[in-house]
């Protein structure tokens, strides 16, 4: 009896083992031709999440590929998740990383080549990506790390008022994002003549005819600065 | 046995009228506009009434620009800790999970020399006393006045 429970207990162990290595989450490299162009595509699980378009630093766009599935599956070994992914901005270039492991940099020849609006938004969409990959929710992602949350205070911009700096606010949020916080729009918005909803935009830019929200970052604070004593 | 009979009957008449009020209660709810509601039973009531449709109206401003904002939204009321009670709206953002939880915004009043400012506690009650706790992953997206 005693022998069958041993034999019976490493069947389970190996089937649990066997089970984890099948369920860890898999990155690969493939070459694949797009517009007439050889690119390096990384997949997770057999979706693409990131396409590279360029050769840099003395490797192929295949080979910068596979150097990324490499850099993937080390953290997947090291059993970070979806919610561990983030991207991290720096002097017009993005990096996504997984927890602290920089995993592949959007740099300026990526973004033209992928024809995309900037660094971050290239960056963010493999993020989006990889999110998905691993069954995470994208939505959820840019709100994940408030233990490093950070605030401070930036201008309010009138959206209604084509920009004019109608007070300050206090944002806050993770540390990554609050960084990115320039300004917040302040939208007006009437509805049954009953209601007048304040909407406040973190916003990257101080450009307030084109929104470009920075995503899990709010107000904490309306802040009123007394300039005259009349 | 006879006594017994218009009791029961009063009983039921009673339960069928209730029955009706209830029916009717949302239906007569929605034939009031938002300014009627405000009047007739208070902030309060105004808001968990329309707190979905400002809540549909607030994301759809923001989608047609561009800037909506990821997560879940929600309206609920701005609870003053200064001057007790309901004195409007906000809409919070964040975390799904989170956001369920918010009840109220609490605002606080502040002031630091010349600078004052008001602060919005996202809190997971309606009854959240003078040191409110703000639940991480959920901020303030807008702050809704109502004009009665």
């Amino acid at each position: 009896m005693r022998k069958s429970a041993v034999v019976a207990l490493a069947v389970v162990a190996a089937g649990v083992m066997l089970a984890t290595a099948l369920l860890a989450a898999q990155a690969t490299a493939r070459a694949q031709t797009v517009d007439g162009r050889e690119v390096g595509e990384v997949l997770v699980n057999g979706q693409v999440v990131i396409r590279l378009r360029t050769d840099q630093g003395g490797q192929t766009a295949v080979e910068r590929a596979g150097a990324v599935a490499e850099r993937l599956n080390d953290a997947f070994g090291r059993r970070v998740t979806w919610r561990d992914f983030s991207v991290v901005n720096f002097d017009g270039e993005a990096s996504l990383k997984a927890k602290d492991s920089v995993i592949v940099t959007a740099n300026r020849q990526e973004v033209d080549a992928a024809n995309a609006d900037s660094a971050a938004a290239l960056a963010g969409q493999w993020r989006d990506n990889v999110v998905r990959a691993l069954g995470g929710n994208p939505e959820e992602a840019a709100w994940d790390d408030w233990s490093v949350a950070a605030k401070k205070i930036v201008p309010v911009l009138s959206v209604n008022l084509n920009g004019a700096r109608v007070g300050a606010a206090q944002v806050g949020g993770p540390k990554a994002q609050v960084d990115k916080v320039k300004a917040v729009a302040q939208l007006d918005a009437d509805y049954h003549d009953r209601i007048r909803a304040r909407v406040y935009i973190p916003i990257s830019s101080l450009n307030v005819i084109k929104l470009s929200r920075v995503q899990g970052v709010s107000v904490v604070a309306l802040v009123d600065v007394k300039v005259l004593d009349l | 046995m006879k006594t017994r009979r218009p009791i029961n009957r009063i009983l039921v008449y009673t339960v069928l009228a209730a029955f009706v009020a209830l029916a009717v209660a949302p239906a007569v709810a929605f034939a009031f506009d938002i300014g009627d509601v405000l009047k007739i039973f208070g902030v309060g009531a105004a808001i968990k009434q329309f707190a979905d449709p400002i809540n549909k109206f607030i994301n759809k401003a923001l989608g047609e620009r561009g800037a909506e904002a990821r997560g879940a939204t929600k309206v609920v009321p701005i609870i003053s800790v200064g001057r007790g009670g309901y004195i409007g709206a906000a809409q919070v953002v964040g975390v799904p999970d989170n956001v369920k939880r918010i009840k109220a915004v609490v605002q606080v009043e502040a002031r630091f020399g010349d600078v004052s400012g008001n602060l919005f506690v996202p809190v997971d009650t309606t009854n959240p006393g003078n040191n409110p706790r703000a639940v991480d992953g959920v901020g303030v997206s807008a702050i809704i006045d109502l004009r009665i």
